[in-house]
């Protein structure tokens, strides 16, 4: 795996946890290409016994100047969608400032809702 | 204020367009209702798009019905994961200052659907959406009322559902919001 691909694997991991942090986000959710993604990251898992960070639902792209980032998210019922989603954006955009040290370009999409949450 | 069901022109922006002026995601989503609208059942390019989509779903099948060991949950993974890129196809920006942050419109019609289901005697069928200036939405909602359930009051309360979830739930206004009575039914 090169350098490259390792440090956006890093990146994305911060901004997968970051965004798993706020409250009232329920998942991220991948796409089919993040999917795919994703069985590949086990399929490497179990070959080779070494874990991938469970990244799926977040794309990174690191370039020179700044690192961009698009975040997909299933958000609850019983929190304010606009607020859960400015916050998942400005912890994604700390993350990977943190990580990356280049400034963060972040897109948040909710792109589903739990409609019946469950009390736990 | 009256509204008419939007147009497909109005919102087809970066979907996958047909002749006929619907796209494959209004296909998808006819293929999802309960009654599949007569366009589709008439139109040659909806009809070659639902084909198209239903030998995707024979393939997906025929994937998870392979002998291989799949991992459990396969087949919904794929689906969450098809309906979640076809789910951005529509989206509308929420008030979040600088921050991108954008709502699936299909997601947010199943919230709008669930908030009218919550009115005793109402149930929501179809429901469409389009932006209404600087984070506002005017909303189509086609609906079942039960007979002898109070059905003007019932429809009003609707309404205060759904602006109350829009602004409450989401962060965005209710501009209009049109009923459509589609079905009555009664209480066995």
């Amino acid at each position: 795996m090169s350098t490259d691909a390792v440090a956006q694997i890093g990146a994305a991991d911060a901004a997968a946890q970051a965004a798993r942090s706020v409250a009232g986000v329920v998942r991220l959710q991948p796409g089919l290409k993040g999917l795919i993604k994703q069985f590949a990251a086990q399929a490497w898992t179990r070959t080779t016994g070494r874990d991938v960070p469970d990244i799926a639902g977040v794309d990174v792209a690191l370039t020179e100047l700044q690192v961009d980032a698009e975040v997909r998210i299933v958000v609850t019922i019983d929190h304010h969608a606009a607020d859960v989603g400015r916050k998942v954006h400005d912890a994604v955009a700390a993350a990977l400032e943190n990580t990356t040290g280049r400034p963060a370009v972040v897109r948040v999409r909710i792109v589903g809702f739990e409609l019946e949450p469950r009390y736990t | 204020m009256e509204m008419n069901p939007p147009t497909d022109d109005t919102a087809t922006t970066g979907l996958h367009p047909l002749p006929c002026g619907r796209t494959v995601e209004d296909v998808w989503d006819d293929l999802e209702s309960d009654a599949p609208s007569n366009h589709l059942q008439t139109c040659p390019h909806c009809r070659t798009a639902q084909a198209g989509l239903e030998q995707l779903a024979a393939a997906t099948s025929l994937l998870i019905d392979d002998p291989v060991d799949v991992p459990s949950g396969l087949l919904d993974r794929i689906m969450t994961a098809v309906r979640a890129d076809l789910n951005l196809g529509h989206t509308i920006p929420l008030p979040t200052g600088s921050a991108d942050v954008q709502v699936s419109m299909h997601a947010l019609a199943a919230v709008l659907r669930y908030a009218v289901d919550g009115t005793i005697g109402v149930r929501a069928r179809q429901c469409r959406i389009e932006p209404a200036g600087e984070h506002a939405v005017r909303v189509w909602i086609s609906v079942a009322l039960q007979f002898g359930a109070g059905q003007v009051g019932a429809l009003e309360e609707a309404r205060e559902r759904v602006a109350l979830a829009l602004r409450g739930q989401i962060g965005l206004e209710l501009e209009a919001l049109d009923f459509e009575v589609v079905d009555v039914w009664t209480q066995p």
